[in-house]
């Protein structure tokens, strides 16, 4: 009931993020800035400057060492690409010098989601939410992404109830006659959603929400001169790349 | 001069916009300082008589006033921070990524200044227990502990009536009993809704019974409790083997 039952085994995001190591211990923001960074210089770089696309993929390769991010949990987090991956597969057969930039779409995109990989698995959520406020992102924006965190470990909860209480009346998921237990299963949960969210308007108002978001007021973050250090290094380390060797 | 009631409802009707009577001319006062529990069967009214005491509901006919202050949208502000109302399920409460922030959300509300904030957030965690968890996320703590923390949550707003809705429900027995206890420490008004008979007579001085959206019932809590036909007549039951004599006190 209380979650935090990892499904599928092996270690989850909570659990690296709460992690420790010279990364994890970085101010959110310095990260954010960094590796967001990281993408978008890896974006802006031109097909075949494979030196400077090394030099980013090995960047948050390391940055993923110094963290000691776990290899087949990191391998995991990385499935997200391969669609991508796969679409640049064809570009070989659409275009001439297909091969190269194919290549180049691949080292970006996996430097790119890696560095969100060492972003995401080394500052816990709350953090990382910090982080994104003190940059100043629009705060309608942070609270929709704080409800979808917070209550999808509870709506996740409300569906392995739903799902154990569906098997244990003999469902098998085997007929396609069958498929219709998961269509109002789905509209079950959904509905519980909707509920859930108007009990929790109403204990939202109850504490005297009026509409605006006061803003959080956990510990106020502070930049050490490791932050800053690291900050500049991999500014550095970024500009020489794009600027120097592509 | 005397001191304004803490609660007064004064013939108070509601009927959902479906057309279902919740209350149908309910009357209650509540003193200072008081404890009362009340009971009824499922779909007597409780929770909507609950969410009447913080003007969540208004009533259709009739009046709600707090420590003397009508319910009305003018004093809605000050009447929540008056009523605090601990829901039910503490997931419905506990919105923020961490339990320091959603403590702080109330006390954000009233518009006090930072320090005062993390003051308040401070107190109401100690105060029920749960300093050592400020920083960790409301979905990592066992239902015990969030409970602790919605419950926090209100206190940190430093309100002067407490409504509970179904307070030991869900809970194990070791943190019912905690809860417990955790409640009897408290100075503020107590106003408890619950099926949990025993619970009520524990805590409360006093229970009201509550069927068909009035009062039907008020009296001392052990009076009420005694009267077998009136617990039969509301659908009440004690649990079996439950002694009145065995209560401390």
């Amino acid at each position: 009931m209380s979650g935090g039952h990892g499904v599928g085994g092996g270690a989850d995001i909570e659990t690296v993020a709460a992690g420790d190591s010279p990364v994890h211990r970085l101010d959110p923001r310095v990260k954010i800035v960094g590796l967001v960074g990281l993408a978008v210089v890896a974006a802006s770089t031109p097909t075949g400057a494979w030196a400077a696309l090394a030099a980013y993929l090995a960047l948050a390769a390391g940055l993923a060492a110094v963290a000691r991010l776990p290899l087949r949990y990191t391998a995991r987090r990385m499935v997200v690409e391969v669609p991508f991956l796969i679409a640049a597969a064809l570009l070989p057969f659409l275009a001439p010098d297909g091969a190269a930039r194919a290549a180049t779409v691949a080292l970006k995109l996996t430097a790119s989601v890696l560095a969100m990989v060492v972003l995401s698995s080394t500052t816990p959520f709350p953090r990382l939410l910090r982080g994104f406020q003190a940059l100043r992102a629009p705060a309608v924006l942070l609270l929709i992404v704080s409800f979808m965190w917070r209550y999808l470990h509870v709506l996740g909860d409300e569906l392995a109830r739903l799902r154990t209480a569906r098997d244990a009346r003999g469902y098998r998921g085997r007929w396609l006659w069958q498929a219709g237990a998961t269509g109002s299963l789905m509209a079950t949960l959904f509905v519980r959603a909707l509920e859930r969210g108007e009990r929790v308007y109403l204990a939202m108002t109850s504490r005297g929400f009026t509409g605006a978001v006061p803003t959080t007021v956990g510990a106020a973050l502070s930049l050490r001169r490791t932050d800053v250090a690291f900050g500049v290094a991999l500014g550095a380390a970024l500009l020489s790349a794009r600027l120097l060797l592509a | 001069m005397t001191t304004p009631p803490a609660v007064a409802l004064r013939d108070v009707h509601f009927s959902y916009p479906d057309g279902h009577v919740a209350l149908d001319g309910l009357s209650l006062t509540i003193a200072p300082g008081e404890r009362v529990a009340v009971l009824g069967p499922n779909g007597a009214g409780k929770s909507t008589l609950c969410l009447h005491l913080n003007g969540i509901l208004r009533p259709q006919s009739g009046s709600v006033a707090v420590g003397g202050l009508a319910v009305e949208a003018a004093n809605l502000a000050e009447v929540r921070r008056r009523v605090g109302v601990v829901f039910q399920d503490p997931d419905d409460m506990l919105f923020m990524p961490t339990v320091a922030d959603d403590v702080a959300f109330g006390p954000a509300n009233l518009g006090l200044p930072r320090d005062e904030i993390a003051a308040a957030v401070a107190r109401a965690l100690d105060r029920v227990g749960m300093a050592a968890v400020a920083d960790r996320p409301p979905h990592h703590l066992s239902f015990g502990q969030r409970k602790r923390v919605a419950t926090a949550a209100v206190l940190a707003m430093d309100p002067d009536v407490l409504v509970l809705d179904e307070p030991s429900s869900n809970l194990d027995p070791r943190a019912r009993r905690e809860f417990g206890e955790l409640l009897a420490t408290l100075d503020q008004t107590l106003v408890m809704v619950t099926h949990d008979l025993p619970y009520a007579a524990e805590l409360c001085a006093r229970a009201v019974v509550v069927d068909a959206g009035r009062v039907v019932a008020d009296g001392p809590v052990r009076d009420v409790l005694a009267d077998a036909a009136l617990l039969a007549a509301h659908a009440l039951e004690l649990p079996a083997g439950f002694s009145l004599e065995r209560l401390r006190g």
